[in-house]
């Protein structure tokens, strides 16, 4: 043992600077958080944000009961029996039918219950959908249409612009009001590592906004657990720390983006300033901008559009094949009849698919260019992470489309057999395809389809990071 | 004195480093969110071209299919454009309008349109609120405030001043960013969105909105500044009502609107209404093969029989239709009344007044899709069911023809937005609320100012 009776490393190093650094480091970070308790920031922050997460859980599950209901009557409704019935009109010179039907408005997909955190895409997927020989879109599902017009003011939403905002916050005027003090000249005067200050300021500003947003987030959370049994289950529970952490990432991002501004600026003031246009800029406009331009790049028709061309491509298959005239009565009386239909569904199957595989393309680049920014990124995430995100949609659009083809197979199949026999193929295959339950993205998958804008996150909170340490370490104390 | 006053403080505060930052990022940010809505715009209008092309030529008499023409200033305010179906399937054979799906627009959710509403009513409110909220601190904190106080003026010719040189400031950046935003608009929607005297007139009344928008925040701003001393807490403060009104509210609003108004869930609505229309169903099927059997027994050819069939189908129709009517005029009140009412809480946020008015000025709000739908409805009841009639009348499916000689061709559906001026009536509400509000912040700033003490 050395003379000290401090360990050594086996490479003979000690471990006494490093602890010490690192206890300097929690001295500032300390400093920060007092200082931060002082002059009410955590209070503040801490009163407002458990004003809005547990509002926004409650109107989100106001919503999400809405909807379930709405689900509830739809499953409900399947069951009601249809009402048709074909008349015949038979006079001693011709005959014609008269044929009529209603039934229930077609399957929804059961809502998501960690929508009520991230809606995300769930607001898409909250339509009617039929399957059979091409997938139909109903329109939305609405309880007012003024819920079109706006943003979910779901957790995300509430971590997208407060919990950034609040971040900024805490971390704006940490370098500047030193500078105005006179203070920060006193500490570079110090022996001491001008990085160990700056690690501390950011630890102590991120200590700062993760003890009220932690409070507040999982306020709600157990709000939504216990009060409303919406989050149950481990996965779930999971699922709402995960979503967490990377909120609390993204806000780390804008204490080192504010740090930074905060070792440009001299004033407060210019820091606010410069912070609230980069904010707004970052925040507000970008992200949506890049959506839109992926748009304008990577342009698909609408899906009014395919259903128009549907229709004409399966007319005009008919009229030219069968002709202009055919025996009376039936269309499967003609010899090209099966050609004709087998024909249809092809066309069906095609343009579908070349549509929705447009539309998933589209979607990839919007999220590649909108991942950039850190809002772009938290947005994708944190719907990947609650099983309403991009990923989650395109392997619901999976699970339709093969619903699809199992159908299109048995409505070729059935002109091989009895016709009794093929009409309950066909009935069962259908029934097969309602009762399927759409898939749920199992968590591994959904971390995996996070993980380029987690990365995203941590290159702007390493970026920001070390050009505020790159500034203060060529900061003139002079 | 007043103007020498004014004078003075756009001499000095007119062309600072916080407008030109604000005017440099508007210089960044117009170009993309113009670019892109331009080619959404043409994108919107040749879409539409070509399902109406398609919708036309495909018409029967058993069904037809309504498209909404694409608002003339989209590019300015998508607002519900988009979100809410702007194709609606009428069918002799139902007693409702069906909805056709609304696009798959499958990012709006995430991320709402960059469009000029979005710019002026977000990013120039900000602005509007960082020019503003140190007109009385800096001052203080400069310590030229006493020595302006000290003038034998009314305090009001001191504070107003600090107004106007905001608003100029604000009309500025608003002149510069309408001009570049429209003319890039104008120059990439491949002659899709062009210039006339009716449009110039909507796009003013437009930019006059957002121009009240901004002034009630740099009313709010100066008002702040006249009641606390620092710069700072003036911009936390100014701030923290901004982000309250631009960005929590009009996403809370409409939540609270709902869960406080509930309407019926639309799948109840529909349960009901399916099941009345399948009981007169069974009538309507009984009543058909009674008066099949009936015209066989008498001997009636099948001409003659036709026509009765097509008489009795009729009355069933417009029986059907009125009752599943009476079944959602229910629904129908219940919704509207949770749309206004949503409607005026939204008002209450100046930025959520100015989408309002924007939505009725660029008919892309919700009026203008209810609004759409009535004319619809009309439409379906004076031409569609008419001439839908006049041509199973005409049919003869025991002839062997096929289906195409059910094509009809209806009269182009007409829907043009009401007038500028019955727009600018309908949009009385938020307008008179923006009204309101700046003069409310005035005079509140006003009268602070008159018992602010400098020490």
């Amino acid at each position: 043992m050395p003379a000290t009776g401090h360990k050594l490393r086996t490479d003979g190093h000690s471990f006494q600077p490093m602890a010490e650094s690192f206890y300097r480091t929690w001295l500032f970070a300390r400093r920060e958080v007092v200082a931060n308790w002082l002059n009410l920031k955590i209070i503040i922050a801490f009163v407002t944000m458990l004003l809005l997460f547990p509002l926004s859980a409650h109107l989100l599950t106001v919503d999400y009961k809405h909807r379930l209901e709405n689900w509830a009557v739809n499953q409900e409704a399947q069951n009601d029996p249809a009402v048709s019935g074909v008349v015949p009109f038979k006079m001693a010179d011709g005959s014609f039918l008269h044929a009529a039907g209603t039934k229930a408005d077609p399957p929804l997909p059961e809502p998501t219950a960690l929508s009520v955190l991230v809606r995300g895409m769930d607001k898409e997927t909250d339509r009617s959908v039929t399957v059979g020989q091409r997938i139909g879109f109903g329109p939305r599902q609405y309880s007012s249409n003024l819920l079109a017009l706006t943003e979910a003011p779901d957790a995300a939403f509430v971590i997208k612009l407060l919990v950034s905002l609040f971040a900024l916050f805490f971390s704006l005027d940490s370098v500047t009001f030193e500078k105005k003090e006179g203070t920060l000249r006193a500490l570079l005067t110090h022996p001491l590592k001008r990085s160990e200050m700056l690690f501390g300021k950011m630890l102590g500003a991120g200590l700062s906004l993760a003890l009220p947003f932690g409070l507040a987030y999982f306020s709600a959370v157990a709000y939504l657990c216990w009060a409303r049994g919406i989050i149950s289950g481990e996965e779930e529970l999971l699922r709402s720390v995960l979503i967490f952490i990377v909120g609390l990432l993204y806000a780390f991002v804008f204490i080192c983006i504010g740090l930074f501004i905060s070792t440009v600026t001299a004033r407060s003031k210019a820091a606010a300033v410069t912070a609230l246009l980069l904010w707004g800029a970052v925040v507000l406009i970008l992200p949506n901008a890049t959506v839109l331009a992926a748009k304008s790049i990577f342009p698909v028709q609408s899906y009014n559009h395919l259903g128009a061309r549907l229709y004409e491509a399966r007319r005009q298959l008919i009229q030219a094949n069968l002709g202009a005239n055919h025996p009376g009565g039936s269309f499967f009386n003609n010899p090209n009849a099966r050609q004709v239909l087998f024909q249809t569904y092809e066309i069906d199957r095609q343009l579908t698919d070349e549509f929705m595989l447009g539309k998933l393309s589209q979607i990839e680049e919007a999220k590649k260019l909108a991942r950039l920014w850190p809002a772009g990124a938290l947005t994708f995430g944190l719907s990947d992470l609650a099983n309403t995100g991009t990923s989650d949609y395109r392997s619901y659009v999976d699970f339709l489309r093969s619903g699809r083809d199992n159908v299109i197979d048995a409505l070729k199949r059935q002109w091989d057999m009895k016709p009794e026999e093929g009409k309950n193929l066909i009935q069962e295959t259908l029934d097969s395809v309602s009762v399927r339950k759409r898939p749920v993205t199992p968590l591994e998958e959904s971390l995996r389809a996070a993980a380029p804008s987690i990365a995203s996150l941590f290159a702007w909170a390493a970026i920001f990071g070390y050009a505020a340490y790159r500034r203060i370490q060529r900061y003139d104390v002079r | 004195m007043f103007w020498a006053i004014l004078l003075q403080e756009i001499k000095r505060r007119g062309i600072g480093v916080v407008f030109i930052s604000l005017m440099a990022l508007l210089t960044v940010i117009i170009p993309p969110s113009a670019y892109t809505q331009a080619r959404y715009y043409e994108w919107a209008i040749k879409d539409r071209a070509t399902r109406d092309r398609i919708h036309q030529a495909e018409n029967t008499d058993q069904a037809a299919v309504i498209t909404r023409p694409v608002p003339r200033l989209l590019p300015l305010f998508n607002g519900s454009y988009g979100s809410l179906s702007d194709e609606m399937i009428l069918r002799s054979d139902s007693a409702l309008t069906t909805t056709s799906s609304e696009n798959l627009d499958l990012l709006e959710w995430l991320f709402p349109s960059a469009d000029l509403g979005l710019i002026i009513g977000v990013l120039m409110t900000l602005m509007a609120i960082l020019l503003g909220h140190d007109a009385i601190t800096e001052e203080r904190e400069n310590g030229t405030l006493k020595a302006l106080l000290s003038c034998p003026v009314a305090r009001h010719v001191i504070w107003l001043p600090k107004l106007m040189r905001t608003g100029l400031q604000l009309f500025i950046a608003l002149l510069y960013t309408l001009a570049s935003y429209i003319m890039i608009v104008v120059v990439f929607s491949g002659g899709a969105f062009s210039l006339d005297s009716e449009k110039v007139f909507e796009i003013g009344v437009f930019s006059l909105t957002g121009f009240l928008a901004m002034m009630v925040y740099a009313s709010l701003g100066i008002a702040v500044s006249t009641v606390v001393k620092q710069s700072s807490i003036a911009l936390a403060a100014s701030m923290a009502i901004w982000v309250a009104t631009v960005l929590v509210w009009p996403s809370l609003g409409p939540y609270i609107a709902s869960s406080v108004f509930p309407a019926p869930s639309r799948q109840s609505a529909r349960r009901v209404i399916v099941a009345k229309e399948s009981e007169m169903l069974k009538e309507e099927l009984a009543k058909y093969r009674e008066a099949a059997a009936g015209m066989a027994a008498k001997g009636f050819g099948r001409d003659a029989a036709w026509e009765e069939y097509i008489r009795i189908k009729k009355d069933w129709t417009v029986m059907r239709r009125s009752e599943v009517g009476r079944l959602s005029e229910k629904e129908d009140i219940q919704s509207e009344r949770q749309q206004i009412n949503a409607g005026r809480l939204l008002c209450i946020s100046p930025y959520g007044a100015f989408r309002e008015a924007a939505g009725i000025f660029c008919s892309t709000g919700l009026k203008a899709h209810g609004a759409f739908m009535d004319e619809v409805e009309r439409y379906d009841k004076e031409e569609f069911l008419p001439a839908s009639f006049e041509s199973q009348a005409g049919g003869k499916p025991w002839s062997g023809e096929l289906k195409a000689a059910n094509h009809i061709e209806l009269r182009s559906f007409q829907f043009s937005p009401p007038s500028p001026l019955e727009r600018l009536k309908d949009a009385s509400f938020p307008l008179v609320l923006l009204l309101l509000e700046i003069a409310a912040l005035v005079a509140f700033g006003i009268f602070r100012f008159r018992h602010y003490e400098v020490g």
